[in-house]
């Protein structure tokens, strides 16, 4: 008996070991000099990009559909992945090259040591938490029993919530145990249904969507939360694919820059050309593509502003010290460093 | 002698689906408190449906069963069925703790058990092995428990369906022994079925024997008790029997019997 | 105990070999987290993962409890009657087969998001290996035992509980075995998929909320807190129980 047992654990053992060594055997570290050169080579012309779904995308969808990137000599390659979690967790394995999140997703990614840095902001839009409960009118009504709709914990949703807490009751966590995770569309159909939740912090089209029922209303701005614009989400690439792909990384980012125009310059043509991708009117979609405080932009805002308040409210253990920290250098280039205070745009990092 | 059980134009069809088998017909017979009755015949012949009707599990079709001039109508612990498989102890309990269930769910009462159930351990040859589990006994032992679990409860009438036909010859004779002495102590009135004739001459005071679900005749035991096989009277009623069974059993062949029909599952 | 013994001290083996793994591949943390930091997680965060563990043990004891009831109940409908019985057979040929996790979608829309909707995917993941080997417990309990005890007087109720219950113990028990692995799995999987309603969560909503923080050691220390859980049911309780009753009467069956 004793000595089978012992032969079991040694077999399991061995089954173990085996399996490590497969494991390492695929990484890179252990691959030859040649096979990582000729890797290398290849990805000069490729990237792989983590595709999202929703309005805020607008310009990546559009990217995509016209091709901003073939004639920098860029092919992309767009992959889709479930959450925001499935991206980062992509990102460290090195499974792909750049990806677009909220600014304290990424955040609690660099904490951990995420090698990524931020290549672009990605777009300024409202994000709202609205509740249909005539008893809501401000943040500090939520009774226990009323559950809010986030898109998950650490979200910028969350985190936006949290600095509004802490600045109007003292305790960013006040509300955390009626949080509830659910993902924008299930979310929305939870507060058009009334059922389940009586507030979503959420984002157009959902926002738009919701403050078209009669009844609902926005119970916290995220802008006043964070007391000024920010990114709704950031590009960011990762450290291997910027220092070894520094061509690459430049015609993503100019790709990038020229869609985000484009839309600006044709919102007509972007509501035509993606009306059949999200299934709804073109002159509906229009409406969303022109509505108030959407601004599509690859310009940096609020980069800085959310890590002191994640680190004192234990989100994160560490904060960048200076923007160099989580932003690659044409982001740098552009805020600039204005010798004897800050300037304009430098301001626009912090929160206020 | 009083009358106990009182069998009267029995009748037991049984149908499964469209199709009606006959499993006894028209049965009449008595029982004397106190005899041994065996009832032989070949297999399919109605034996143990005759049996299930007497301890209640087979609802009749026609005719009357009574004990005590009382009518049967379900099971009750005033008859005992034993029947011939090895596994109608419950595993989950020791021998004694068997017995003391039995005791317990007739009597109800909080008496000392515990005791009562070694006295019939004791009874049966099983004296220390109270603490042992079914699995731990052979073939012979397990009925022997199951002998003493049935008179625990003080039956007035023990019905046995082949209860020793899945012993070897051996254990046979020891457990035939050690029957009649717990039939004569006890007093309590058996009816027996078997295939086999001579364990039927062994034991019993009377043979009723059964064919196609009738029966056909009663036959007086003469032999006195204890019984003794080398004598010239043993071996002529021997032939007497075998003759009236191949007689009234003419062209349906004598089988070996298989084990206790399935009965229903229900509750 | 020696089994259980033999299982700690597997895992702490396997922890060196994990250890050695990292420091020579020099893995950063994020892939794979050293045993320290493991270690650290679960002592800095113990209060977290007690009450999570408290919760999601407490919502399987719900759910355990309200699927065997369900399960008994079917056992005997089906047995009640050859109609009753194939109903009952064709619905668990249909239902067996599904993942608990796979209702998740139906369960919120009948339930809402909370804790019904994560109650209802564990019942249905257990209820089905429940009534499967109970009934096939009832269904194999020797004709004589059950006749004994009828011929004692006892029926219904009583005769279930007095005998069959025994008698089908052997398939109730490894019932059990199937019917709580099910219901372990599918609160873990509910919660990692759709999380939790507000503070109430388990070791699920635990390992998501980890996930999402990127805490891989945090990860790690909840997994590894379900396969203890896991490991400790088996050897405290199952095995136990099995060395108490079926092993005792030989009945068990493999
Ligand atoms: N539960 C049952 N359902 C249908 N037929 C049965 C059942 N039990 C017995 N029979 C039939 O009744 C007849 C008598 O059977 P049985 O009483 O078991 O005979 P014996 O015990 O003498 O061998 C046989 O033909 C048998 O097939
Ligand atoms: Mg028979």
């Amino acid at each position: 008996m004793f000595c089978f047992k012992k032969q079991r654990v040694y077999a399991v053992l061995l089954v173990v070991i085996l399996f490590t060594t497969i494991f390492s055997g695929c990484s890179r570290k252990d691959m030859g000099e040649a096979q990582v050169m000729a890797e290398e080579k290849e990805k000069l012309s490729t990237i792989r990009v983590a595709k999202q779904f929703g309005l805020v995308y607008a310009p990546l969808m559009v990217a995509e559909k016209i091709d901003f990137f073939s004639k920098y000599g860029l092919k992309v390659e767009w992959l889709t992945l479930g959450s925001g979690g499935t991206v980062r967790e992509a990102m460290a394995a090195n499974e792909l090259d750049v990806a677009f999140m909220g600014i304290p997703p990424y955040l609690i990614g660099w904490d951990k040591g995420l090698p990524a840095k931020i290549a672009a902001g990605y777009c300024v839009t409202p994000v709202s938490l609205v509740a249909y409960d005539e008893n809501i009118k401000t943040i500090q009504d939520f009774k226990p029993e009323h559950k809010i709709a986030v898109p998950s914990p650490g979200s910028i949703q969350h985190i936006l919530l949290s600095m509004a807490l802490k600045k109007r009751v003292g305790d960013p966590n006040a509300l955390d145990d009626n949080l509830v995770a659910l993902p924008h569309p299930d979310g929305a159909q939870a507060m058009l249904a009334k059922k389940d939740v009586v507030a979503h912090f959420t984002t157009p089209p959902y926002l738009f969507e919701e403050m078209e029922q009669p009844g609902y209303k926005v119970v916290l701005d995220g802008f006043d939360a964070f007391g000024q614009d920010f990114n709704f989400n950031v590009s960011i690439v990762t450290q291997s694919y910027h220092d070894n792909n520094p061509q690459g990384y430049a015609a993503f980012v100019q790709g990038l820059n020229e869609a985000m125009n484009w839309v600006n310059e044709h919102k007509e043509e972007t509501a035509e050309l993606l009306a059949p991708e999200f299934k709804i009117e073109k002159e509906k979609l229009l409406k969303y593509l022109t509505a108030e405080g959407v601004n599509y932009t690859t310009a940096p805002y609020g980069l800085m502003g959310f890590a002191d308040f994640m680190k004192e409210a234990g989100y994160i253990f560490r904060v960048p010290e200076r923007l160099s920290d989580i932003a690659w250098e044409n982001i740098l280039a552009q805020v600039g460093k204005r010798e004897g205070g800050s300037c304009t745009l430098e301001k626009i990092q912090w929160s206020k | 002698m009083s009358n106990l059980l009182t069998v009267s134009e029995i009748t037991k069809i049984y149908e499964s689906g469209k199709r009606k088998v006959v499993g006894v017909k028209n049965i009449n017979f008595c029982v004397n408190k106190g005899h041994f009755i065996s009832i032989i015949g070949p297999s399919g012949c109605g034996k143990s449906t005759l049996l299930r009707c007497i301890a209640g599990f087979e609802k009749t079709n026609n005719g009357k069963i009574s004990l005590n001039g009382r009518p049967v109508t379900k099971p009750g612990p005033d008859r005992f069925m034993i029947f011939q498989g090895l596994d109608q102890l419950f595993p989950w309990l020791t021998l004694k703790e068997n017995i003391v269930f039995a005791m317990r769910v007739v009597d109800k009462g909080r008496e000392n058990f515990n005791k009562k159930a070694e006295a019939y351990l004791e009874l049966v040859g099983l004296e220390g092995f109270g603490g042992f589990h079914p699995y731990q006994l052979s073939g012979g032992m397990k009925q022997r428990a199951s002998i003493a679990r049935a008179l625990s409860v003080r039956p007035k009438l023990l019905l046995m369906d082949e209860p020793f036909g899945s012993l070897d010859a051996f254990s046979r004779r020891a457990i035939h022994q050690m029957f009649l002495k717990v039939w004569q102590k006890t007093g309590v009135t058996v009816v027996f079925v078997t295939h086999d004739i001579e364990e039927a001459i062994d034991l019993s005071d009377k043979i009723l024997v059964f064919s196609q679900g009738k029966l056909k005749g009663s036959i007086e035991n003469p032999l006195s008790r204890p019984r003794e096989k080398d004598i010239p009277a043993y071996r002529s009623f021997l032939l007497k029997v075998s003759d009236f069974l191949d007689e009234e059993c003419d062209g349906c062949l004598r089988l070996e019997e298989p084990s206790t029909v399935g009965a229903k599952l229900a509750f | 105990m020696r089994d259980f013994l033999w299982k700690i001290a597997f895992i702490l083996v396997a922890a060196i070999i994990w250890e050695l793994i990292r420091l020579a591949g020099g893995y950063p943390k994020l892939l794979f987290p050293g045993v320290g930091s493991i270690a650290i997680a679960l002592w800095t965060e113990r209060l977290d993962i007690i009450s999570k563990t408290l919760f999601s043990l407490k919502i399987i004891g719900m759910g355990l409890i309200v699927a065997i009831v369900l399960a008994m109940l079917g056992t005997f409908i089906s047995i009640s009657g050859k109609f009753f019985a194939e109903i009952v057979t064709d619905l668990m040929a249909i239902m067996h087969p599904l993942p608990g996790i796979a209702i998740l979608p139906v369960a919120i829309l009948w339930f809402g998001i909370g804790i019904k909707a994560i109650l209802f995917v564990i019942v249905f993941s257990a209820v089905w290996p429940l009534i499967n080997h109970f009934y096939t417990g009832f269904r194999s309990i020797p004709v004589n035992q059950l006749e004994v005890g009828r011929n004692l007087g006892l029926a219904g109720w009583e005769l279930a509980m007095k005998v069959m219950l025994p008698a089908s113990f052997p398939h109730i028990l490894s019932g059990l075995r199937t019917g709580w692995a099910r219901a372990w799995q599918a609160s873990v999987a509910a919660e990692l998929v759709f999380g939790a309603a507000g503070g109430q969560g388990g070791l699920g909503w635990y390992l998501y909320k980890k996930r999402f923080m990127m805490e891989t050691p945090g990860v790690f220390a909840g997994m590894l807190i379900i396969v203890l859980i896991g490991i400790a049911v088996e050897y405290l309780i199952f095995a136990g129980v099995e060395k108490r009753t079926v092993r005792k009467w030989k009945t068990i069956i493999s």
